[in-house]
């Protein structure tokens, strides 16, 4: 068929497109929109970061510090440059890329839990500095961002930063699906597998590890942005490495390897607290809890529970591109 | 003043090493992260306090509650979390101490709150003036009990049979099975060493800055990885090498370039150390078998 | 003259103070199958990881189909037509048999033929699919295409593993005892794999092997590795006849006693 992801595929984001863009025409309570809003940044930074665990399998505790790195870019930029929002952006995704690619030569030669180590090493300097650093407002943030503006066009409402977040997450899992479905992606998941075996077979696996690393930044650092322009108010505690275990969680419930599963795992632990309204203050605990108890007994998540008979649907996609097999 | 920070070095550099010989001990048997072992600390601190908040706050009876409470915990701990997920990918059990990690630090925040809590200790030492240096009683105290400690843990390696055995499973856990050890017994007593060892080294911690937080956990544990690696993963002199160029480097740091960023000396170094020596000062190469 | 596809040349390794080889110098070309054999410690896996590129010798070279790879990455010889396989199996054990073999098959296809899903790109697909198919054919593993590697027993992925090897269009083969832990009809079916595999394609095999009787009647020719140096080469019946080569063995059997 003539789509990029195959036609059942298509049929199934169709059928979650289409509430997605029409719940705005229901009036619902403004809170709703908020959280939904907050619901689709967070799934960018994971989408990206399920390329980065799910795909390539390399674990890190890094990401809520380049989401971080990406936020403030962009304040500092809309604040004392008064740059549009499309250039904060675009510049937070390239700071938060740039910074990772200079830090993950170095690292990625490491060993799986040293890395995870040096990833949190990473994380923990970030939010230290941003909690400290006269530049980044110190404890207090930075407060004032501009409202995002597109066209002349201001964006400030509750349900046009809700289109406009959204078109964010279709736009970064547009990206994260034509990577994982292309020779880059098969590298990633070789990679994932057994790095000496894929070396072997002529995957050049530090330059792999490193683009892989290096791109779920910069989808980090895009949210960021998108983050800042949202709440229009950057602060240290959204970027501390708890917040990074906590993206870590949302992954292992929503399923890594798979393009939904980290859409899922945050739609999940985000909107059920706050259903549960008495819960919300528990919610953290629950994560936790939640995480302590799935990681064992269903290391797929929801949507990779099929790992344990068949291969990944998106490793089965590849072989079956060719239109020749099942 | 250099000499001020360096006995003020030496006795956070005791209480350091405590933690991270714990640790060390936990992960040589386990060879696997645990990524909650600070949180435990530090929420058997909060219970053992609470606790005893208004009957009394002896040092020893603090002392003795921390390290029974930790040690029940840590035997908990092996049991719902590592126990499971022994034979899973790494990724599993790393996953399931984060959540474990993510949970007790926000029952914490949910107990007692965030705010700091003042660690009420009565300390035994008086405050000592020795060459113009002034050594707090909490200090001293740390110290002393740091050396003891290592004393007893070193003795207990080397001289019993319980010793060799905790050794040999770390060398090489398949062939200590092979001579008969009991694997489950002897992961579960490391554990509670382990463990037991991090709630001495929780109290004097605790004594010494006065106070104690929820998040707290997350520094130490990181400290504590920091000095193993730097020292060198799986060796038990180099945990306490590791943890005193640790305390050097952060005491200095704090009085000579900013206090601020401290906390973060901790990550800077293990990073510097990662890339130049990964296998630590005294750590041992692990060559990948192809 | 046949193609000399593989030279060893002056091979020397030394970890810290241990000289692992030493002077180790030999050829395989085309159509053929040499069996690097010796006693345990002997330094034949080392050999074999530094022809890969997983490490770099002390001294020597490395010349594959006339090109020197000695200071080459893993993944730069893999591409000059080079496939492995391991000691330790290591198959993609998450992902399907036919996955694996197809996770090896190089195809160049431009990016934009890649954004598009052009029909050339469908066509290149589709061909390598096929091929991927065939190599599992050739093995005997097509009933098992769609199984996850991991749940295979232990002698078929080894057969995966040799599939995959292949699938690179690789000229030279690197086998890392292929019959280690294999039944005696497993091991029969792998020999006469073997000899497919060479006639077929025409590629040169490297073989370590630990079991003598399995290179026997398999090789072209054999070479000798003892504490890292070569001490024997030529003819299975050459080899087996030197007297230096049986003290190696034995002497090393009666050490054991």
């Amino acid at each position: 068929m003539g789509t990029i992801l195959g036609f059942r595929r298509y049929l199934l984001w169709g059928a979650l497109m289409i509430p997605a863009l029409l719940l705005p025409i229901l009036r619902l309570p403004t809170f709703i929109y908020r959280i939904a809003t907050l619901i689709f940044i967070y799934s960018c930074v994971n989408t990206g970061y399920n390329l980065l665990v799910g795909y390539c399998g390399i674990i890190s505790v890094a990401q809520a510090g380049f989401f971080g790195i990406g936020a403030y870019t962009a304040a500092l930029m809309s604040i004392h440059l008064h740059t549009s929002f499309v250039v904060n952006v675009v510049a937070g995704a390239l700071m938060a890329a740039t910074l990772s690619a200079l830090l993950g030569l170095p690292i990625l030669r490491l060993k799986g839990q040293y890395l995870v180590v040096a990833t949190l090493g990473i994380n923990q300097v970030i939010s230290l500095v941003a909690c400290n650093a006269e530049f980044t407002g110190g404890p207090n943030g930075l407060p004032g961002i501009a409202a995002p503006s597109i066209l002349g066009i201001s964006i400030a409402s509750p349900t046009s930063l809700y289109y406009l977040n959204l078109g964010g997450l279709v736009l970064v899992t547009a990206v994260a699906a034509l990577l994982v479905h292309s020779p880059v992606g098969r590298s990633m998941i070789a990679v994932r597998e057994d790095q000496l075996a894929a070396e072997a077979i002529g995957i050049n696996v530090g330059a792999t590890k490193l683009l892989t690393f290096t791109l779920a930044a910069a989808i980090a650092g895009l949210a960021g942005g998108f983050y800042a322009h949202n709440g229009l108010y950057v602060s240290w505690q959204t970027f501390i490495p708890g917040e990074s275990f906590i993206m870590l969680a949302m992954l292992t419930i929503g399923g890594m390897g798979t393009l939904a599963g980290p859409v899922l795992g945050t739609a999940l632990l985000m909107a059920l607290p706050e259903a549960l309204r008495s819960a919300s203050l528990y919610r953290f605990f629950l994560y936790g809890l939640a995480l302590s108890v799935v990681a064992p007994l269903w290391p797929g998540g929801l949507t990779g529970i099929r790992m344990k008979r068949k291969a990944s649907t998106a490793t089965r996609a590849l072989s079956s591109q060719g239109g020749s097999a099942a | 003043m250099v000499l001020q920070q360096l006995a003020n070095s030496l006795a956070l550099g005791g209480v350091y090493a405590l933690m991270t010989l714990g640790y060390s001990l936990i992960f040589g048997v386990l060879r696997l992260l645990h990524f909650a072992y600070g949180d435990v600390m530090v929420i058997s601190g909060y219970i053992a306090l609470t606790l005893l908040a208004a009957s009394s706050h002896s040092f020893g009876l603090t002392l003795v509650s921390v390290v029974v409470i930790v040690s029940l915990l840590g035997v908990f701990v092996e049991r719902v979390i590592f126990r499971p997920t022994r034979n899973a990918p790494h990724i599993v059990s790393l996953i399931s101490s984060i959540g474990m990690s993510l949970m007790i630090q926000n029952a914490m925040l949910l107990l007692w709150g965030p705010a700091r809590r003042l660690f009420v200790v009565e300390i035994p030492v008086p405050t000592m003036l020795a060459g113009g240096m002034q050594l707090s009683g909490s200090r001293i105290l740390s110290i002393v009990v740091s050396i003891a400690a290592m004393v007893a843990l070193d003795t207990l390696l080397r001289r019993t049979r319980f010793g060799m055995a905790i050794r040999g499973t770390i060398l090489d856990p398949d062939a200590a099975v092979l001579m008969g050890i009991n694997r489950e017994f002897i992961v579960a007593s490391t554990f509670i060493a382990g463990s037991a060892l991090s709630g001495v080294a929780m109290v004097l911690l605790g004594s010494m800055y006065g106070a104690i937080y929820p998040t707290e956990g997350t520094a130490i544990g990181t400290k504590t990885f920091a000095a193993a690696i730097i020292g060198g993963l799986g060796s038990i002199p180099g945990a306490v090498v590791g943890s005193l160029l640790l305390a050097f480097a952060e005491t200095f740091s704090a009085a000579y370039v900013s206090v601020k960023y401290k906390d973060a000396i901790a990550m800077v170094l293990l990073v510097l150390v990662l890339l130049i020596r990964p296998a630590g000062i005294l750590g041992k190469h692990m060559e990948e078998n192809i | 003259m046949r193609k000399v596809l593989l030279k060893v040349d002056g091979i020397s390794k030394s970890f810290g103070g241990l000289k692992a080889l030493q002077d180790v110098s030999f050829e395989v070309c085309a159509d053929e199958v040499v069996a690097l054999i010796g006693p345990n410690g002997a330094g034949k896996s080392t050999l074999l990881n530094i022809v890969n590129g997983f490490h770099r010798p002390s001294a020597g070279h490395i010349i594959v189909d006339g090109k020197d790879l000695t200071q080459s990455q893993v993944h730069e010889v893999a591409l000059v037509g080079v496939g492995r396989t391991f000691q330790k199996i290591r198959v993609f054990k998450g992902l399907t048999v036919l996955e694996n073999v197809r996770m090896a098959v190089r195809t160049s296809v431009g990016s934009m033929d890649v954004l598009f899903r052009t029909n050339r790109f469908k066509d290149v697909e589709a061909g390598a699919l096929d091929r991927s198919r065939r190599l599992l054919d050739l093995v005997g593993l097509t009933h098992r295409a769609e199984d996850k590697a991991g749940s295979l027993p232990y002698g078929q992925q080894r057969l995966v593993e040799i599939a995959r090897a292949l699938a690179g269009s690789s000229r030279l083969l690197l086998l890392d005892e292929p019959g280690a832990g294999m039944n005696e009809e497993e091991i029969e079916s792998l020999k006469s794999l073997i000899t497919r595999i060479r006639r077929e394609f025409g590629v040169a095999i490297l073989l370590v092997e630990h079991n003598v009787d399995f290179v026997l009647h398999l090789s072209n020719r054999i070479v000798v590795l003892d504490h890292g140096t070569v001490i024997a080469g030529g003819t299975p019946t050459e080899v087996i006849e030197n007297p230096r080569v049986i003290e190696a063995y034995l002497g090393r059997q009666r050490h054991e006693r």
